[in-house]
């Protein structure tokens, strides 16, 4: 099993994409504050859970470029990210 | 209304500012928000941790368009950084509002030197002999770092660069893209954190956000026609006004 340089396309593609998915969401929760003070807070509640969502996505793209690439212990580290960046969210439970 | 709109102008400002000086955004933000603002700095922090995030997304991927990030490298460290930045996050719940501004301070004196002095150019080094000696270190380094990174909302690439440039011997515009990418990851473990534990106060976050995004990419542009010499002294200069402004409360207090 030959390692290969990794392949940088998807994490390219799902950053830029998202990035652009966030400017155009805060631009409009932002404006919303102007009417709809309640509604924007709502909103704002979705936007960040969806960064979290979000970043979570990103670790999985960097698993799966390492995957890809046959690095399989750089593979399991990105797993092994994943999960200490899940177990922030159960900060809440503690 | 008005509070929306000058949150939006506190976000471009620190964004204008930290695009124009290659900064995350952090590092300015928190004591506009703190200063500028009259806001808590406990308030501040969670805010400017989820403005790094999305500030992340836009930094590192002109670095990986261009192959500048060591993938291998944030694969490992970003494990420390984040587990710092859960510890940090949850110090900060812990810790006096005195103590945080004043390890604020520190990090704002330290950032505005070192960015006075400039940086070495790019060298290139061999480095898997490097890494298998002063790896270790680093880590070590990097989870110091997110545990300041998420007490205080900043990213900490001012702390990570200079440690993969120096101490494991990556090329500096590498460890810049590096260092772009993990600091994401810990910002938003740290925004998890705050934001299940009910502390991000919702009223700040959008228009900080937006700001900061669109004040980077503007700062961006001009901080590339602009002499660096001259950027360098008006970041000091306004950095160490912050800073003042920021320890002099908690320094008085101690006294």
């Amino acid at each position: 099993m030959n390692s290969e340089q990794p392949d940088l396309g998807m994490l390219v593609k799902l950053q830029s994409t998202l990035w652009y998915i966030f400017i155009i969401y805060y631009s409009a929760v932002t404006a919303i504050y102007f009417f709809d003070s309640s509604l924007a807070e709502s909103l704002t509640y979705i936007g960040i859970m969806a960064i979290i969502g979000a970043t979570l996505l990103r670790v999985i793209a960097l698993s799966e470029t390492f995957r890809r690439s046959n690095h399989p212990k750089y593979m399991m580290l990105s797993y092994l990210l994943f999960v200490i960046m899940l177990s922030s969210i159960f900060i809440k439970f503690i | 209304m008005i509070d929306t709109l000058l949150y939006l102008l506190c976000g471009l400002s620190a964004g204008i500012l930290g695009g124009y000086l290659g900064l995350g955004g952090g590092i300015v933000m928190v004591p506009f928000l703190t200063v500028g603002l009259g806001i808590d700095i406990k308030d501040a922090v969670p805010v400017s941790a989820a403005a790094i995030v999305v500030n992340s997304f836009s930094a590192s991927t002109e670095y990986l368009k261009k192959q500048m990030v060591d993938l291998e490298m944030i694969a490992i460290l970003a494990t420390f950084l984040v587990a710092g930045g859960i510890s940090g996050s949850l110090l900060n719940g812990i810790i006096p509002t005195g103590v945080v501004r004043l390890i604020f301070t520190i990090v704002l004196v330290y950032t505005a030197f070192s960015l006075l002095k400039g940086r070495k150019n790019d060298t290139r080094h061999s480095v898997s002999e490097m890494r298998s000696f002063r790896l270790p270190l680093c880590i070590v380094l990097v989870f110091g770092t997110g545990i300041l990174a998420g007490l205080i909302g900043v990213g900490g690439g001012v702390i990570i660069v200079p440690a993969l440039f120096l101490i494991v011997g990556i090329p500096l515009s590498t460890a810049r893209g590096t260092s772009s990418f993990i600091t994401g990851f810990s910002a938003a473990a740290a925004t998890a954190v705050y934001f299940f534990s009910d502390r991000i106060d919702l009223a700040i976050v959008s228009p900080v956000i937006l700001g900061i995004i669109v004040g980077g990419k503007i700062g961006g542009y001009f901080g590339a026609l602009a002499k660096p010499k001259i950027v360098r002294i008006i970041f000091f200069v306004v950095m160490l006004y912050l800073a003042i402004k920021l320890g002099y409360e908690p320094v008085m207090e101690m006294l």
